[in-house]
């Protein structure tokens, strides 16, 4: 094959990969990168999204840098609360002080 | 046929070792007199129920809970008492709030009287002793009324999202709750640590009728456990004996000078209805309260509000409907403002509670606005920490009206002696316009701000009223002084004696008259030549 099928070839693939929403590595990193803005998350927190599929990364990206005011639909608040609500994430995400032993019964309300 | 036991004479025999028959106890062995108490369930220490994660009682006539069905078909109505030493203070929530004076006289609205036949002035001192003896935390000064407090624990500090009713609700309305969940350490008890599952408290902080006055009472009173109380016989007007059965079958019978039915206030009129000898007054079993309550959250408030932070999982109530909402509304209704249901875990022992699902609720709702299109150049968690900081969660409980039908009547009697209670409670047709008048009343006050009604119970397991107190027994089953009519040597020590509920949980109510039940019963005995 020559050099031109073969990249004549590769665009083919990567075309109907890309239409039927299988994610490729430079594009996946470029949608985290805009997720990770979009939320406002630190460099140490984008290992967050992994309870995401790369499919509901996407979901969620595209919502969220959907300009309007409409309100906001039932399956992008499900993937937000996935993403931080759970006992270790929400205080994090409110940069509320760290809970120093997440397996203590007493770590509950923050004192002033 | 089982066998039966007699057992030996005491001068007061108490029928369960809740908060309010301990204390009744404890006064009675102050006076130098035999007390006996008759307890249903085993006496689980706070070690045992940390241990199984729950305060289940392995006996086979303690099964709890049992559910009633109510007015609406999806609701029922769930009666959960706890069926062992201690009784109910041990998964109480620990608040301790006054009746207000005005709830001991207040007329009629849409039901029947709600005059106690005793004052609150009356009442007041016992009050006093109640809240020395269970060592409640609260603010002498900062109370919803004029009266004598003397709390012996500081108040737990206010907590922001406290603070930030006080522009809301009123500065003067916005104040301590009094509370046993201790504010600082007592009696070998640890200070709250505000984990808001005090279903279980994990430190032993919540007082409870356990860790309060058992204590002082355990070697000095003989405690019968694993005992069901199933009849009280009665001849020529007086108490002659009481019958209970134990685990295998076999009938205990006791004899005493005086009878005080001490149970919580579904279990307390089943034993008056099951008992053939005893009178059946037209009030047994009617004008049955709970106190149904309903949360209302608050967004965009323009407040300081800090969900997450608090010394307790309440610190702070609100008084503003306390007394009455509006004269063409003469109903109470207490606030409750929920920082707990913003603490950060979930619960981490088995008790079932509300705060995971609240919290999911208003996360859910606060990830809808601060996703809403229009950025203005900040991401989403700027926006979700705006949100969060400025809003409000207030529960109210509100004052149900004693209706003739709201009855607690038994359903049937099991094999082993458990009554299984069948609860008739409507809901009052006046809950939807408290909750929009509180709603109007908070847009008046903040513009912009969105108020939600989350959820609403029909009742928060105040057992109320159905063996109501009043001067003769054509309208009650009991008198001032809690004795049965009629009936010259028996009692009932329940929040089953209400003739009204006020919006003020009732445990405080009844360890004020236990104490004074105590007082009254030595000289009963005196006068009676006992």
């Amino acid at each position: 094959m020559s050099d031109f099928d073969r990249r004549s070839l590769l665009r083919m693939v990567v075309a109907v990969l890309s239409a039927a929403g299988v994610p490729l590595p430079r594009a996946e990193a470029a949608q985290t990168e805009a997720l990770v803005a979009l939320l406002g998350l630190r460099p140490h927190e984008q290992r967050w999204l992994s309870v995401l599929t790369a499919d509901e990364r996407h979901q969620l990206q595209s919502a969220l840098a959907t300009p309007g005011d409409a309100p906001v639909a039932p399956r992008t608040i499900e993937l937000l609360g996935r993403l931080v609500s759970r006992r270790s994430r929400l205080f994090a995400f409110l940069e509320y002080p760290q809970v120093a032993d997440t397996r203590s019964v007493c770590d509950g309300l923050m004192r002033e | 046929m089982a066998s039966c036991v007699s057992e030996t004479d005491a001068d007061l025999c108490i029928l369960g070792t809740g908060v309010a028959g301990m204390l009744l106890a404890e006064r009675t062995l102050a006076q130098g007199r035999r007390v006996t108490m008759i307890e249903r369930g085993t006496p689980m220490t706070w070690e045992d129920r940390l241990r199984q994660k729950s305060h289940k009682d392995p006996l086979a006539f303690n099964v709890s809970p049992l559910n009633s069905p109510h007015d609406s078909p999806e609701r029922v109505y769930e009666f959960e008492p706890v069926y062992n030493l201690g009784g109910s203070t041990n998964h109480f929530f620990g608040n301790m709030p006054r009746f207000h004076p005005a709830h001991f006289a207040a007329e009629p609205f849409g039901g029947a009287s709600r005059r106690w036949p005793i004052t609150y002035a009356e009442l007041e001192p016992y009050y006093v002793q109640a809240e020395q003896r269970l060592r409640v935390a609260g603010h002498s000064e900062r109370t919803p009324f004029t009266g004598r407090f003397d709390y012996p624990l500081p108040p737990h500090r206010l907590a922001p999202m406290d603070r930030a009713c006080e522009p809301i609700f009123g500065a003067e309305h916005v104040m301590p709750v009094p509370t046993v969940r201790a504010s600082a350490s007592v009696d070998g008890r640890p200070a709250c640590c505000g984990t808001s599952t005090c279903g279980l408290c994990p430190v032993n902080a919540k007082g409870t009728a356990l860790n309060t006055v058992y204590p002082s009472i355990r070697d000095r009173v003989d405690i019968k456990t694993g005992l069901l109380a199933t009849e009280i016989q009665c001849r020529n007007g007086r108490v002659t004996s009481v019958t209970a059965v134990d685990r295998d079958g076999d009938c205990h019978t006791f004899r005493a000078n005086q009878f005080v039915v001490a149970c919580n206030g579904i279990d307390s009129c089943m034993l008056l209805q099951r008992s053939p000898d005893v009178p059946k007054h037209p009030s047994l079993g009617r004008y049955y309260m709970d106190h149904p309550d309903f949360d209302l959250v608050m967004y965009g408030t323009g407040l300081k509000s800090r969900p997450g932070y608090g010394d307790s999982a309440q610190t702070g109530m609100v008084t503003t409907f306390f007394e009455q909402v509006a004269p063409d509304l003469p109903v109470s209704m207490l606030g409750e403002i929920k920082t707990g249901i913003f603490s950060s875990g979930r619960p981490p022992i088995g008790i079932p509670t509300d705060i995971v699902s609240a919290r999911d609720f208003v996360i859910n709702d606060l990830l809808g606005r601060s996703a809403r299109g229009s950025s203005k150049g900040r991401d989403l968690r700027a926006r979700f920490k705006d949100e969060w900081q400025a809003t409000v969660y207030v529960r109210f409980l509100v004052e149900t009206q004693p209706l003739e039908d709201n009855t607690v009547s038994i359903k049937s009697i099991e094999a082993n002696g458990q009554a299984i209670p069948l609860v008739r409670l409507r809901y009052p047709d006046y809950m939807g316009e408290c909750i929009d008048r509180v709603t109007r009343f908070v847009r008046a006050k903040l513009s912009g701000v969105e108020v939600r009604h989350v959820t609403n119970e029909t009742g928060v397991q105040h057992w109320l009223g159905a063996t109501r107190m009043a001067e003769t027994s054509k309208d009650g089953c009991v008198d001032a002084q809690l004795r049965y009519h009629d009936v010259e040597n028996l009692y009932v020590l329940s929040a089953s004696t209400y003739p009204s509920c006020s919006s003020a949980n009732p445990t405080i109510t009844l360890g004020a008259l236990a104490l004074r039940l105590g007082d009254h019963l030595k000289a009963a005995s005196e006068s009676a030549g006992g």
